[in-house]
C-alpha cells in the first residue's frame, strides 16, 4: 500500500510537470502571434486615419498634412520590377546549372556551392557596401534606380538560386529520365518537362525572396536611395526613394504628426506584401491544379 | 549536347554582364568623372541634415512651381555632403557650418568653383529632461569642462556642487554632422575634440527621443529640433559671459546667442548654375520670398535684410569661393560680407 501512495504521487508529480511544460510551450508560441496582434492593432489604430486614395497619389511633402507617398510606391515598384528582371533569369539558369547540368559534382561546382550558401547568410548592409563600391562608383551609375536594383538583385540572387535548387531537386528523376527515352535533349528535358513541375516552388521562392527584399533599407540608404524626391522615378537612370526608406524617415520625424503618417505608410507596405504573399500562394495552388 | 546546353546558360549571364559593362563604360566615356552624369536635367542636393527640412521644403514648393524640374534632396551629414560635391555627384551641398579650408582646398585642386549662400540662422541648443529642474543655465566654460575628451565630469555634482550626484548621459550627434563639429569647435574650441562616452546618433530626433526618456541627460541639437519637441524636452540658457541667454528666434538672429549661433548653407557648384537652369532657378527661388517663408516654417530664423540683401548681391555678382573660411564664433556676418565686398578679390 505504502509503495502505491508513493507511485501515485510521483506520478502525480510527473504529470503536473507535463502540464506545466505545456503550458510554458504554449506561451512561447502564442508570444509571436501576440506581439503580431499588437503592432498590427497600433499600426491600424494610428494609421487608418490617413489611409486614402489621395495619400496614396500625392506626392512627398514636408507637411505631415499634406504628404502623400506616390513617389516612394513607384519607387520601390519600380526597383523591385527591375531586381526581378535581373535576378530571376540569372538566377533560375545558375540553378540549372547547378542541379541539372553538373551532374558530375566537380571542385569547381562544390566551391560555388558552398559561396552561394554562405552569400545567403551575409547582412544586407554589406550588400550596400558592395553596390555603393561596384555600381554606384565604380560604374558610374550613381544614386539611380539602376544602382538600387543591382544591388537588391545581389542581395536575392543567393536565396533564388537556392530555392530554385530546392524545387529541381524535388522532381523525380523519372521525369528527366522519361523524357531523354523518348529522345529529348536535355534542354527539352529540362524546359518541358521538368521546369513546369518545379514551377510551384520556384515562383513562391522567388515571391517570398522579393517580399523580403521590399523591405529592405539599410542597402539602399548606402547606395543612395534619397530621402526626398519631387516625383516618380521615369527612368533607370532618376533619383528614387523606396517605401521603407520614407517609413523610417517619418518615423523618426520632429514633426507632430509624421509619427501617424509612418504608420499609415508601414500599412502601405503591409498591403503591398500582403498582395505578394497571396499572390506566391495563388500561383502555386494553380500550378498544382494544371498539373 | 551538353556544351550546348551550357551555352545557353552562359549566354544569358554574357548578354546581362556585357549590358552592364556596357552601360556603365558608355557613361564613363561619355563624361569624365563630374556632375551631370545621366543628363542636365536633374538637381541633386544632399548634406546636412539640419539643413534638410529648410531645403525639403524649398525643393517642394519649387518642384511645385516648376514641374519637371525633379529636384532631389538628401541629408548623409555636411562632411559626407561635401565629399559627394567634391566627386561632382550633386548640384547643391547643404552645410550647416561654413566649408573647412581642407574642403576648399580640395575643391579648388578639381578646380570645383561654387558659390556660397547662407540661407538661414540656427543656433546649437543644449538640452536636457524636462524633469532636469536643478539646471538654469550653463556657462560656456562649464560645457567645455563637460563635453571636451578630457573631461573629468562623470556626474552632475561634477559641475556645480549643488547638482545631484547622478551620472550624466552625454548624447551628440555623429562626426559627419556640422553640428558636432561646429560645437566642438565652438565650446571645446579644437574640432573633433569630444569625449568618448558619449553617445551619438546619426539622426536629431534620436538624439531627442533619447533624452526626453532619461533624466540626467544631456544632448545638443539644431534649435528647430527642440522647437518641435518643446513638450518633450528643456533648452538650457548659455551664458557666454554675458549672462544666460535662451536661443529664440530674435537672440539667434540678433547674434546674443553667442557662440552657438551658427549661419547655414547652401554651397552651389558654379557649373551646375551656369549650364543647368533649373539649379540657377532653385537658387533664386530659395533667396526669394518663398524661401524665406519655408526657412520660418521648418522652425529655422531667417537672415536679417541687411545680411540678406549682401547675400543676393554676392549670388547676382556670381562671386565664388568662400567669405566664412575664417568665421570667429559669434561674429557679425554682414561685416564678413562688408570685409569681403571692399577691395580685394573673394578668393584668397
Amino acid at each position: 500500500m505504502i509503495v502505491d501512495i508513493a507511485a501515485r504521487k510521483r506520478l502525480a508529480r510527473r504529470k503536473r510537470a507535463d502540464r506545466i511544460f505545456q503550458t510554458l510551450c504554449f506561451f512561447a508560441a502564442s508570444i509571436g502571434v501576440l506581439i503580431l496582434v499588437l503592432f498590427l492593432y497600433k499600426i491600424l489604430v494610428d494609421g487608418m486615419g490617413r489611409l486614402s486614395l489621395t495619400f496614396i497619389r500625392s506626392s512627398l511633402s514636408s507637411r505631415p498634412g499634406k504628404t502623400g507617398i506616390w513617389p516612394a510606391i513607384a519607387g520601390s515598384a519600380y526597383v523591385m520590377a527591375l531586381t526581378t528582371a535581373i535576378a530571376v533569369p540569372t538566377g533560375i539558369a545558375a540553378a540549372i546549372y547547378l542541379e541539372e547540368f553538373n551532374t558530375r559534382k566537380s571542385r569547381l561546382s562544390e566551391f560555388i556551392q558552398l559561396n552561394i550558401a554562405n552569400l545567403a547568410g551575409v547582412p544586407s548592409i554589406v550588400y550596400g557596401m558592395l553596390g555603393l563600391a561596384v555600381f554606384v562608383r565604380w560604374l558610374s551609375f550613381r544614386e539611380s534606380v539602376l544602382s538600387g536594383a543591382l544591388t537588391m538583385s545581389l542581395l536575392i540572387l543567393p536565396m533564388v538560386i537556392i530555392v530554385t535548387q530546392e524545387a529541381l531537386r524535388a522532381v523525380p528523376k523519372g521525369y528527366r529520365d522519361g523524357s531523354l527515352a523518348l529522345g529529348s535533349t536535355y534542354w527539352q528535358a529540362i524546359f518541358h518537362q521538368v521546369l513546369p513541375s518545379a514551377a510551384p516552388g520556384i515562383f513562391t521562392g522567388i515571391i517570398l525572396s522579393i517580399s523580403r527584399a521590399i523591405g529592405e533599407t539599410a542597402p539602399l540608404i548606402v547606395v543612395g536611395a534619397a530621402a526626398y524626391v519631387a516625383g516618380a522615378p521615369q527612368r533607370v537612370s532618376d533619383h528614387y526613394t523606396v517605401l521603407p526608406i520614407k517609413i523610417f524617415d517619418w518615423a523618426g520625424d520632429a514633426k507632430e504628426g509624421f509619427n501617424q503618417v509612418a504608420a499609415t505608410a508601414i500599412l502601405v507596405l503591409m498591403i503591398a506584401l500582403l498582395v505578394l504573399n497571396s499572390a506566391a500562394i495563388y500561383l502555386r495552388a494553380r500550378s498544382r491544379l494544371r498539373r | 549536347m551538353m556544351r550546348h546546353l551550357v551555352l545557353v546558360v552562359g549566354a544569358i549571364s554574357l548578354s546581362i554582364g556585357i549590358c552592364i559593362l556596357t552601360c556603365g563604360c558608355r557613361q564613363e566615356f561619355s563624361e569624365p568623372s563630374r556632375a551631370h552624369y545621366f543628363d542636365a536635367t536633374t538637381l541633386t542636393i544632399d548634406g546636412s541634415s539640419t539643413v534638410f527640412p529648410i531645403v525639403e521644403a524649398i525643393a517642394e514648393d519649387f518642384a511645385h512651381d516648376h514641374p519637371g524640374s525633379n529636384p532631389t534632396v538628401n541629408k548623409s551629414g555636411t562632411g559626407s555632403g561635401f565629399q559627394k560635391f567634391e566627386r561632382g555627384e550633386i548640384d547643391i551641398a547643404t552645410a550647416s557650418r561654413p566649408i573647412q579650408p581642407e574642403e576648399d582646398a580640395a575643391l579648388k585642386s578639381k578646380a570645383i568653383d561654387y558659390i556660397e549662400i547662407p540661407i538661414a540662422y540656427d543656433g546649437v541648443s543644449i538640452i536636457v529632461n524636462p524633469e532636469n529642474d536643478w539646471v538654469d543655465s550653463l556657462t560656456t566654460l562649464e560645457l567645455k569642462r563637460a563635453w571636451n575628451q578630457q573631461s573629468l565630469v562623470t556626474y552632475w555634482s561634477d559641475i556645480r556642487p549643488n547638482f545631484p550626484h547622478e551620472k550624466i548621459v552625454f548624447h551628440s550627434p555623429t562626426d559627419n554632422h556640422g553640428t558636432y563639429e561646429y560645437f566642438t569647435e565652438t565650446i571645446n574650441r579644437k574640432r573633433d575634440d569630444l569625449r568618448e562616452d558619449c553617445q551619438k546618433d546619426q539622426e536629431p530626433n534620436t538624439i531627442i527621443q533619447a533624452i526626453a526618456g532619461e533624466k540626467y541627460a544631456i544632448g545638443y541639437a539644431g534649435f528647430n529640433y527642440y522647437e518641435q519637441n518643446r513638450d518633450k524636452v528643456r533648452v538650457v540658457p548659455v551664458d557666454a559671459g554675458r549672462g544666460p541667454i535662451t536661443p529664440s528666434a530674435d537672440t539667434i538672429a540678433s547674434g546674443a546667442y553667442a557662440p552657438l549661433s551658427r549661419p547655414l548653407f547652401l554651397y552651389v557648384s558654379k557649373r551646375s548654375y551656369d549650364l543647368k537652369p533649373q539649379v540657377k532657378a532653385f537658387v533664386q527661388f530659395a533667396l526669394g520670398g518663398v524661401g524665406d517663408k519655408d526657412v520660418r516654417e521648418s522652425s529655422y530664423v531667417g537672415l536679417p535684410k541687411e545680411l540678406h540683401d549682401a547675400v543676393v548681391a554676392r549670388v547676382l555678382a556670381e562671386q565664388t569661393g568662400t567669405v566664412f573660411a575664417h568665421l570667429a564664433p559669434g561674429a557679425r556676418l554682414v561685416d564678413l560680407y562688408s570685409k569681403a565686398g571692399q577691395g580685394k578679390g573673394n578668393r584668397e
